[in-house]
């Protein structure tokens, strides 16, 4: 009896000796997965980036106050994905302001999220004419069946022979003939931005997931891409800005990239310089590459001979889009969230002396919000054209920061149409002798697409 | 027991097993992510059997004949621990190179960590003067505990006073005014570090730290929120402006998002008042605004001091820097510890408007230079360069086309074999004409260089 009970003492005690080391050990090995990253940490870490839903359940409601954010819920903001649409659709009449005497007249040229159309519409909100293409025909490989940016454009630029380039979100490029003809397509990753220089010769960005060991990362990154095409649409060049930043001086900020993020620089616009401010710096040098990389806060210069970076800038802004250099040397951009708040503004500073020459958002009667996206122009008058992508808005505003023209996307996207369609950018095009269209009857803003047919734009 | 029974008892067993394993794991993911019990109770016990060893060591460059040990070597070191060696050094202090035609002539001043003492040295290596301190005497009742009591073993910053005194930080402990004799005047208790400036009026600008919640920046943990403080001659507190409220009243805002997850979200540097020469190029470069380097968010910047605000910062082409002044070129000039990416450092200057990148040493074959954190550079009047690389305790001159007029290894040694050095912080060159040592009383024996 005594013995029989010892022998269970002695068996309860080496149970729970083993378990308690068990325990031990699986926690050992838990905290070795979060420290070392021992398996099976990579194999979950990938399993929850296939299984992670895509898009928000909710699209995020405008703000409401305008709290300063905590630097975690502005990066929050910053990284929200790309969507047809974002805000709750409110009725209303598409142009909403026009102050005839102080606009820059011309046509309105604009890319919305509710369809793959580009719509040329004049001042009075008036389609003009239209361009639609179908990713299918254009990307006969499938990939546009099962890529859900094939729903709408990008980006588009119009040609003077009246032809677009049409950029479809990783999918690639389309030239379009005035008949919305398809007379080429490249398909690459593309994204986010294109220009065309004054030889018909094309920058466009695109991008390639690939391990790099170099930046001492385990998961592999998006290295963006600038390439150039032929004006036939021949790959011509492919120039990484990855590789331009390493072998540059400004290589401490690719450093500063988030190191969870795989797309490291999230390149999102490009221009070439055209020489003009040379003699104000040789930085400005004709053929440089203005680029804006939105993970890093910067704007960068690159000499795309020395396929390196030549100058970089970064501190008053963040998350921007669309930044270019204006004649008088002065730099342009869309600050999305650079006051650190839900509130975006339009900054042009100096960029050598980084002072802040104008800027509109962010005082009262200045409510403008785009979380992502955004697109900035300055017009010939002097007036800057914004484009609010996420609210669907574009706003021409005076120097004097009045607003002398107004409009909201009439087209509707989400369940039940509730929503306002993203523009993704708008460009003031000067009417030209040499460009002209006939006028098609009845149309309404974004009637030209097939899938836009059966639905009335406006409300 | 029927064979069933058993097999689903077993199959049970198995089961709780694995859920205990697994949950087990998970809980042991939690405790590094979430800082769990018992992951502090684990590093206090660590730290309990590592006890830190007070002052600052590193292990010294071992000789290699010529000078620097090779970029592989160097590299080796890098990854070394800071302060534990073990193996021989081969190096001797003192002045290793000395080109009379080249250097720029004057006096050593300098603070080794050995010691809380501040050597002046002429070009030979000869002590001229020293000072010397102690928290006990300078902080009488203030506790030390925890880093403090490896901060009170040196002097992190000295500066010289006109009568021949110095003013001298104890890190995070305070800041003391010394008279000839190493008497102390006053001793002004305020979590100082690193860097301070006296400018044209006697006015003593010094960085301070105090550790804060703050939530709408960090909604749980406290940051540490670095400070400028003004301090008149006679060492009182006359303001205080927050560099962390500086940046978020600015349109240099969204800076803030470049600060690491850590407490110490900024670590400032280096203090320099601005005497306005500069203004012209820059309204932000004004008369008594205030420059300032921020290795956390890799940005030099510049503080109007009237306003609390950021008026200017730069940052891109460095990492981690330290010791950022503007010259009277205009030029920046400041220690880019770590902007190579490797295991390097170098000198940078730069034209801070267009960024153009003027003037640098190391990174290059012949200028091995590495110290990953305090480094210290300052420009001469012949436009030679005084470069202190403080983790190998090692200071150079060069010349502006890189030739090396001057060297100097700090001979203060600790270890069983010597093979530790003593980091020196930072050098400056100092005129002779010192109007307290012209009555002729030169220390020449039992300072720093000879312990």
């Amino acid at each position: 009896m005594e013995n029989h009970r010892s022998r269970l003492l002695w068996r309860f005690l080496l149970g729970a000796l083993a378990a308690v080391l068990l325990l031990a050990a699986g926690a050992g090995w838990g905290f070795l997965m979060h420290a070392r990253g021992v398996f099976p940490y990579a194999t979950l870490k990938n399993a929850y980036h296939v299984l992670r839903p895509s898009a928000p359940r909710s699209a995020p409601k405008k703000a409401v106050h305008q709290a300063r954010g905590a630097p975690d819920s502005i990066q929050r903001l910053a990284n929200l994905p790309y969507l047809q649409g974002y805000r709750v659709a409110s009725a209303g009449k598409a142009i909403r302001v026009y102050d005839r005497g102080r606009a820059a007249n011309g046509w309105n040229l604009f890319a919305s999220g509710h369809a793959p159309v580009a719509t040329l519409m004049d001042m009075d909100g008036t389609v003009v004419k239209t361009w639609t293409v179908d990713a299918a025909k254009a990307f006969p490989d499938g990939s546009a069946e099962t890529n859900r940016h094939a729903r709408f454009l990008r980006r588009v630029h119009l040609l003077p022979d009246r032809s677009i380039l049409a950029l479809f979100d990783e999918l690639g490029l389309v030239h379009l003939d005035a008949d919305s003809r398809i007379l080429w397509a490249v398909r690459e990753r593309t994204h986010h931005d294109l220009f065309v220089d004054p030889t018909g010769g094309i920058w466009v960005i695109s991008r390639d997931l690939r391990p790099a060991p170099e930046l001492k990362r385990e998961e592999p990154i998006w290295e963006d891409f600038l390439l150039r095409l032929s004006p036939e649409g021949k790959v011509l060049g492919r120039l990484s800005v990855v590789q331009s930043f390493l072998r540059s001086p400004y290589a401490p900020l690719l450093a500063d990239a988030n190191s969870s993020q795989h797309d490291i620089l999230h390149t999102n616009s490009i221009r070439v310089l055209d020489g003009s401010l040379a003699g104000r710096s040789p930085l400005f040098r004709r053929g440089n590459l203005l680029i804006s990389l939105k993970t890093i806060n910067t704007v960068a210069i690159v000499d795309p001979d020395a396929e390196a970076v030549v100058w970089a800038l970064t501190g008053q802004w963040y998350a921007q889009h669309s930044a270019r250099l204006l004649a008088t040397g002065n730099l342009l951009l869309f600050d999305n969230l650079g006051l650190m708040r839900p509130a975006s503004r339009v900054l042009e500073l100096d960029p050598f002396t980084q002072n802040i020459a104008w800027s509109f958002g962010g005082r009262a009667g200045e409510e403008m919000l785009s979380e992502t996206s955004g697109f900035v122009d300055r017009l010939p008058n002097g007036n800057t054209l914004i484009t609010e992508s996420n609210q669907g808005r574009v706003l021409e505003v005076t120097p004097d920061r009045r607003i002398v023209w107004e409009f909201v996307n009439p087209n509707r996207v989400g369940k039940g149409d509730d929503r306002t369609a993203t523009i993704y950018e708008m460009e003031r095009i000067t009417p030209s002798p040499s460009m002209s269209f006939p006028r098609p009857a009845g149309a309404a803003p974004g009637s030209g697409s097939p899938e836009s047919a059966s639905r009335p734009a406006s409300p | 027991m029927p064979a069933e029974t058993r097999g689903w008892r077993r199959f049970w067993i198995a089961a709780g097993i694995l859920v205990a394993m697994l949950a087990s794991l998970v809980y042991g993911y939690l405790i590094r992510r979430n800082h769990y019990f018992p992951y502090h109770l684990a590093i206090r016990t660590i730290k309990a059997f590592q006890p830190e060893p007070s002052e600052r060591w590193h292990l010294a460059r071992p000789d290699t004949g010529a000078g620097p040990g090779s970029p592989d070597h160097v590299k080796h070191l890098a990854n070394l621990p800071y302060l534990q060696g073990y193996r021989p050094a081969t190096s001797g202090g003192g002045i290793r190179a000395y080109d009379h035609s080249l250097a720029q002539d004057g006096l050593n001043l300098f603070v080794s960590a050995h010691a809380p003492v501040a050597t002046l040295m002429d070009m030979n290596g000869t002590v001229v003067k020293t000072w010397t301190s102690d928290t006990a005497k300078a902080f009488p009742g203030f506790e030390l505990r925890g880093p403090n009591t490896v901060h009170a073993q040196f002097f992190r910053r000295v500066r010289l006073t006109p009568d021949g005194g110095v003013l001298a930080i104890f890190d995070e402990i305070g800041l003391v005014r010394l008279d000839s004799a190493s008497r102390i005047v006053w001793a002004l208790r305020e979590r100082v570090h690193h860097d301070f400036f006296v400018d044209e009026r006697g006015e003593i600008w010094v960085l301070t730290r105090e550790s804060k919640l703050v939530p709408d920046l960090r909604p749980k943990n406290p940051v540490w929120e670095d400070a400028v403080v003004e301090v008149s001659p006679e060492g009182r507190v006359v303001r205080r402006i927050s560099l962390l409220e500086a940046f978020r009243r600015s349109s240099y805002d969204s800076m803030l998002i470049r600060m690491p997850p850590a407490e110490d979200i900024f670590h400032t540097n280096s203090i320099q008042v601005l005497d306005g020469s500069l203004a012209d190029r820059l309204p932000a470069f004004r008369k008594g605004n205030i420059l300032v380097s921020m290795p956390r968010l890799d940005a030099v910047a510049v503080l109007d001091p009237a306003e609390g605000r950021i008026v200017w910062a730069l940052t891109g082409q460095w990492a981690a820097q330290h010791s950022a002044h503007l010259l009277p070129n205009g030029n920046l000039l400041l220690f880019d510890n770590l902007g190579l990416l490797k295991a390097a450092s170098r000198v940078v200057e730069v034209e801070p408007l267009t960024q153009k990148m003027v003037w640098s040493y190391g990174g290059r074959s012949g200028e091995e230079l590495l110290s990953e954190t305090s480094g210290w550079v300052e420009r001469l009047d012949n436009g030679n360069t005084l470069i202190t690389e403080s983790n190998f305790g090692r200071v150079i001159e060069v010349t502006p086309d890189h030739r090396v007029a001057w060297e100097f290894v700090n001979p203060n040694r600790a270890g069983e074999k010597k093979q530790l050095v003593a980091t020196i912080y930072e050098t400056e060159r100092v005129g002779r004409d010192l109007p307290f040592l012209k009555d002729g009383k030169s220390e020449t024996a039992t300072g720093a260089a000879s312990r």
